[in-house]
């Protein structure tokens, strides 16, 4: 073939593979920048309920929302708790859930397909049994607890019980990915390694300290930044258990920003609320990226 | 020898191990155990008997029917399909540029795809109401349909693009030399072949769409266009719920994702790490 000709296809080539890409790049656009651009204009400027826009430029919105106490003190440190709370105890639970679940055993087939059942179930669906499990009245919990003399709270009545409620039911939802992703990692260490590691001597809990658990780094890296990721972006339990109340007492930033928007009819703020949450996630989105590429 | 045996000196006792394991499992299943108990029971029994009923109601399960749970069963299906159907449209073309081809930017084009996988709909759901509105969509299946395929994406895009770029290039090649065109290569030779990462990544669509939940609360304000976790919550956030036909009718709901999911488990694990384990 001449170079020319060569030239020429190759051209082509890019010519068609460009056109395999512009659909979907195009419905990204449309459903991702486009809505994101529009969230950060919005939130400089007066928005109707119908989303017109007028004075951009101004920061009434910005100033609406940080001199809001329920949003700095309650709803921000929430946000944290409830994320942090979350993502931590679901990595301690997941971990030795990951290893009992490598280990060789009868039926480990179905435990596996058990542990990670609720990741398929709807969310909302899941969390409006546990919401009738906490019920005060007819709860299962609270039921359970009367049999053994216990008069239980009404669980979700109050921030207190409702918030660590909202954690469990958090940590229920989350343990199943944690689980098969550190499973994952557990499976890609290898027979050898370990095998390697008990000629030297290093067993136990001295193994998993110096051995597994350097070697799962990477991996548990991946975990902890999605299901943080995951977590601060949650709302369908939150909404389906209290729906962010007793008044605004178990809200976190992302149901804070719905209810401002559906509940207090005010656009203008809880675009500014959306503007914070994307920059929350561009910045775990970069970790997440840099992780990744370290790993290539 | 003396490895192995050391091995299993040093790892926990068996019964502990037996413990810790029905402890987890036992909390993991607790609220489908609670959900299956509870759709059986007569409405009497729901708030005095806790676990295992005095009599058995099995025609809640037929009875539950009777409310909308059909409407919303059409809705959910609709929008999942839908999107299903969208987003491999749109996705598979996309894979196979990038596993097959020079894309200009393709570098890019997957950090921007793995970015958007980290973005939940609720973040610009102002936006998305006010965009549904401008064009039309708003109460419409359709908006859902659209959403859903672009936030399954990445994922789609992630998975197909690995399992085509694992068909033997020379596999295609061959084809083209016996007179096939590239797109007839493509759909006859290399989607064959990537046959289980399609299937992996239709139920991966189907099962998010299925379980959507904010976009269609707020994009959806008729009953008759509510899908089923729209639906569902109304029936929980009624005054009185009757909780063994809400249960009951849960139990429905969650059945198609419960098989999906149970038909294609062991490659799931593969899919929803992918991109994060290699």
């Amino acid at each position: 073939m001449k170079p020319q000709a060569k030239r020429s296809s190759r051209n082509r080539e890019t010519w068609v593979a460009l056109a395999c890409l512009a659909p979907a790049t195009l419905l990204l656009a449309a459903v991702f920048l486009y809505p994101i651009a529009s969230t950060i204009l919005d939130s400089f400027s007066h928005v109707s309920p119908f989303g017109g826009r007028s004075n951009v430029g101004t920061l009434d919105n910005w100033r609406a929302v940080f001199s809001n106490a329920v949003f700095t003190h309650g709803v921000l440190p929430r946000t944290i708790l409830w994320t942090v709370g979350v993502v931590s105890l679901t990595i301690i639970l997941s971990l030795p859930a990951a290893i009992l679940l490598h280990a060789p055993f009868r039926g480990r087939k179905w435990a596996r397909t058990a542990m990670l059942l609720p990741w398929a179930v709807p969310l909302p669906i899941s969390a409006i049994v546990w919401r009738f499990i906490l019920d005060g009245q007819i709860g299962t919990l609270n039921a359970v607890l009367a049999k053994v003399g216990i008069i239980g709270p009404v669980w979700l009545a109050e921030a207190h019980t409702a918030l660590p409620m909202m954690i469990l039911v958090g940590i229920w939802a989350s343990i199943p990915f944690t689980t098969v992703t550190l499973l994952a990692g557990l499976q890609n260490i290898g027979t050898d390694v370990n095998e390697a590691a008990a000629l030297d001597g290093a067993v136990g809990f001295r193994r998993f300290r110096y051995v597994t658990l350097p070697l799962l780094r990477p991996v548990l890296n991946v975990a902890i930044v999605l299901n943080t990721v995951y977590v601060f972006n949650s709302f369908p339990i939150i909404w389906v258990l209290t729906q962010g109340g007793p008044a605004e007492s178990t809200d976190t930033l992302i149901t804070y920003l719905y209810k401002t928007y559906l509940r207090f009819n005010l656009p203008g703020p809880a675009q500014a609320m959306g503007v914070v949450s994307f920059f929350v996630l561009l910045a775990f989105a970069m970790t997440y990226l840099r992780l990744t590429e370290r790993e290539q | 020898m003396t490895a192995k045996r050391s091995h299993r000196s040093s790892s926990l006792p068996g019964i502990a191990r037996g413990l810790a394991l029905a402890v987890a499992l036992l909390f993991m299943l607790a609220p489908f155990a609670v959900m299956l108990l509870t759709a059986v029971k007569p409405e009497g029994e729901v708030a005095t008997r806790p676990l295992l009923p005095d009599h058995w109601a099995f025609g809640n399960l037929f009875s539950a029917w009777g409310s909308a749970l059909p409407v919303y069963f059409r809705n959910s299906a609709i929008l999942a399909v839908g999107a299903t159907l969208l987003n491999l449209a749109l996705a598979l073309p996309a894979a196979y540029a990038l596993a097959r081809m020079r894309v200009p930017g393709a570098k890019l084009w997957r950090h921007a795809l793995l970015a958007t996988q980290m973005f939940s709909p609720i973040v610009v759901v102002v936006s998305l109401h006010h965009l549904a509105a401008m064009a039309g969509l708003t109460d419409k299946i359709a908006a859902l349909i659209l959403v859903n395929a672009a936030y399954s994406m990445a994922f789609a895009v992630w998975l197909l693009t690995a399992y085509l770029a694992a068909v033997p290039e020379d596999m295609e090649e061959a084809a083209r030399i016996d007179g096939c065109s590239r797109l007839s290569a493509a759909w006859r030779v290399v989607l064959p072949v990537a046959r289980p990462g399609v299937v992996t990544t239709v139920v991966f669509v189907f099962i998010a769409a299925w379980n959507e939940f904010v976009v269609a609360l707020t994009l959806i304000s008729s009953d008759a266009n509510r899908p089923l976790t729209v639906g569902l919550y109304g029936f929980a956030s009624a005054y009185a719920p009757q909780w063994n036909l809400l249960m009951a009718a849960s139990l429905w709901a969650i059945l198609p994702v419960v098989l999906l999911f149970a038909a294609i488990e062991g490659s799931l694990a593969e899919g929803l790490t992918a991109g994060a384990v290699k």
